[in-house]
């Protein structure tokens, strides 16, 4: 990827100037201090020349000048084709066993064209090169987390969590008989034909 | 009153200017007078009217200080002391204050539906703890906002109860400029947390809170002119909060301006014994740097980006420069592939987090019971709409064992280099970087529907998924309106548990663009003969 660094030295006073506007607005964070922002401030801290509001918008748009530091034209690479490895194809027995996995269907053509696009838009992860690399599960990986005493605090909720479920008989959960696998793929669209709204 | 930020209203009330249940009443007011925006799917009225009278009831108290102190001196003194009440005082700065919260925060014996079908009658025995912590506060809960099913959307178009309108559709900036009319041409408000954007600006809740999980707090933020801030992960509990990817949600608060975001930051803070991925928040900063670098990343310049867009980015720059800050460009190689990472990543999670729901225990439940297996697929085929199920499927598919390693341990590793680029930059000295938050300013709906919900995502979160892939905090903040009268925003992104920091780096922002309130775009239209919605009610 190109990168192009410009670092601008700003003259002594203007450094000087930039701390102290932030310190005011700092000090409006504290919890017990909520007065309005002190914009007035600013102002009276130091002798700035400073540019404190934007007036007309639209003179704006058609005089400002492109700053350099900003990147006028987009960086991003498109990734090819011929870059990317073959397209997956699903046979049939793949989308069933996903099916019955996700116990979600595909409903129509639709759905398994989706999957195939986002397939095919996760093959451009190929591209990047991460040999050595660890994989990362978390962003706190490097904390140890806290972790609280041993002992029970809280728990006796049963009544109310039975009371969010449709059917229950005294404690229990009722469910529909279990260990019968899903009906096959023909007849699954008759089942949920009969179950929508 | 309505447009006032949470800081003024606060005083406001504190000085005896407005009552809260006044306060509560306008706001009830207003929502009804902006139904058609669609943002919220429950309105809360009696609690939240219940609420205010309690919160009045302790301001009254705390005025009776005075009649206890002037006891107090009686007693002193050897006069006999009138009967007075007991003390009370108000809780702090948001005590009295209306607020929405996002339908997939847990919220107790209120309805919480995700804009599912699934949930659309759970409502859960809980609070979530950053919903508590404002209620703990005395903050009034006005109702729960609408949003895009499960948080998977970057529209809020796509939710069971209908899609959310920009409330800028119907401001003068944007029907006077573009000739448009509001009924078929309004626009989306960004997503998925377009509900809670729409209610902050559409004047009917002082702050909100949203879920960010790959943009989607900054993105309707941006597009409604609201301020967003995704904190560090971590840094709020998500305990109550329906996940989506647990490596990535955030709760994120939306406010008027970034000083009330840092009010509404440092009540919700903090470890909580009930999520065991908090950490504890820093100890306020103290030192502010003698001058901060801000940076611009150079990758950020993604194809498609708005021209307006990108005038907006080099405008703020230049004030930076001119204010003294040390601007550089920077590369962070790995972002391109950022978007392609985070989806294999997100639909990994949301299948494993989506197997919850199978109309046993709770939400929805089919009447096919032939079998476990049966009742749950058509549970699932009733209350999931195309994109869930779509994502689930992707999902399991990555998560196959002849796929685990080709493409989720590979998104896992890539996720590594792209936390390693930031890790890179900011070790380098930066303060803050300086970024686009959407392409361009909002779009409308009849346009936004011409593709599906998956490529609408891949190019709105464009710039803002890589942060919830480092876990790094980010701010939006709206900069001006564009020349179809929508607002625009940058998103400013710091180091890890530099959230204050940064806020005070977009107040800087904000008190300088001077970006024009929605009350403002909207009057004017008397002589034209406005029909009652397109009015804003006087306040």
């Amino acid at each position: 990827m190109s990168a192009f660094n410009f670092s601008f030295t700003a003259g002594r006073t203007f450094r000087g100037v930039s701390q102290k506007l932030i310190q005011p607005s700092f000090k409006t964070f504290t919890k017990d201090r909520y007065s309005i922002s002190n914009v007035g401030n600013f102002h009276r801290r130091r002798n700035s020349r400073l540019p404190t509001h934007i007036t007309n918008v639209t003179r704006l748009f058609s005089t400002h000048t492109h700053n350099p530091k900003v990147p006028e034209a987009p960086t991003w690479e498109p990734v090819s084709e011929d870059q990317l490895p073959q397209p997956a194809q699903i046979p049939a027995d793949l989308v069933d066993k996903l099916e019955r996995l996700a116990l979600v269907d595909f409903r129509t053509k639709q759905g398994l064209a989706c999957l195939e696009n986002a397939i095919r838009f996760a093959d451009q992860l190929h591209v990047v090169d991460t040999s050595g690399v660890e994989p990362m599960d978390s962003v706190l990986e490097d904390r140890a987390l806290y972790l609280r005493e041993d002992a029970v605090q809280e728990g006796d909720c049963a009544e109310e969590l039975l009371q969010l479920s449709k059917n229950t008989v005294e404690e229990y959960f009722v469910a529909p008989p279990g260990n019968i696998p899903l009906p096959k793929k023909e007849d699954r669209a008759a089942m949920l034909k009969h179950s929508e709204f | 009153m309505l447009s006032l930020t949470l800081r003024e209203v606060s005083l406001a009330l504190r000085e005896g200017r407005i009552s809260p249940t006044e306060l509560c009443r306008k706001c009830l007011n207003r929502i009804k007078k902006t139904q058609h925006l669609n943002a919220y799917i429950t309105v809360t009225e009696e609690l939240a009217l219940k609420q205010a009278q309690e919160a009045e009831t302790r301001l009254l108290q705390g005025a009776d200080m005075c009649v206890c102190i002037s006891s107090i001196l009686c007693r002193v003194i050897g006069v006999t002391v009138p009967s007075f009440l007991p003390l009370g005082a108000p809780k702090g700065p948001l005590d009295g204050i209306p607020f929405a919260v996002k339908d997939n925060f847990c919220t107790e014996n209120i309805k919480t539906t995700c804009a599912s079908k699934m949930l659309k009658d759970y409502a859960p025995p809980y609070n979530a703890t950053v919903v508590q912590k404002l209620l703990d506060q005395g903050a009034v809960l006005m109702g729960k906002t609408n949003m895009d099913e499960f948080a998977m959307g970057s529209g809020s178009t796509d939710g069971a109860f209908g899609p959310v309108r920009n409330p800028w559709s119907y401001a003068a900036s944007y029907t006077e400029k573009t000739g448009a009319v509001p009924e078929s041409d309004w626009v989306v408000c960004g997503g998925s947390s377009g509900g809670s954007a729409a209610a902050v600006a559409s004047l009917t809740s002082y702050l909100a809170l949203g879920s960010d999980t790959g943009g989607s707090t900054r993105n309707p933020a941006a597009l409604c002119g609201v301020v967003a801030l995704k904190p560090t992960y971590g840094l709020l509990s998500r305990h109550g909060l329906i996940p989506l990817v647990n490596s990535m949600d955030v709760p994120g608060i939306m406010a008027r301006s970034a000083s009330d975001a840092a009010i509404v930051l440092g009540i919700l803070q903090g470890l909580d014994m009930r999520d065991s991925t908090t950490v504890a928040a820093p100890s306020s900063p103290t030192e502010l740097p003698e001058h901060f670098d801000v940076k611009n990343i150079c990758e950020y310049h993604a194809p498609g980006l708005s021209e307006e867009t990108l005038m907006q980015w080099s405008r703020v720059t230049d004030m930076f420069e001119r204010a003294g800050a040390r601007v550089e460009q920077v590369s962070l190689p790995h972002t391109q592939h950022s978007i392609v990472c985070y989806r294999v990543l997100c639909h990994a999670e949301v299948a494993s987090n989506m197997a919850r729901f199978d109309g046993l225990e709770y939400g929805l439940r089919s009447k096919v019971d032939s079998s476990t297996e049966a009742m749950y697929a058509s549970t699932r085929h009733e209350g999931f709409n195309d994109v869930v199920r779509g994502r689930i499927l992707s999902g399991n598919y990555f998560m196959l064992k002849q796929n685990y390693q080709h493409y989720f341990v590979k998104a896992q590793k890539v996720r590594r280099l792209i936390a390693d680029d930031f890790k890179h930059v900011f070790s380098s000295g930066v303060d803050v970087l300086l970024t686009p938050t959407t392409l361009s300013d909002a779009t409308r709906y009849s346009d936004f529907t011409q593709e599906d919900n998956q490529t609408r995502s891949t190019q709105e979160d464009v710039f803002t998924q890589p942060v919830n892939m480092a876990g790094l905090p980010a701010v939006s903040v709206p900069t001006a309106l564009s020349r179809r009268g929508l607002p625009i925003g940058l998103q400013l992104i710091g180091p890890a548990l530099q959230d204050k920091k940064l806020l005070s780096v977009a107040q800087w922002i904000e008190q300088r663009v001077g970006f024009p309130s929605i009350r403002d775009s909207s009057e004017s239209r008397n002589e034209t003969g406005v029909t009652k919605r397109e009015q804003t009610s006087a306040v």
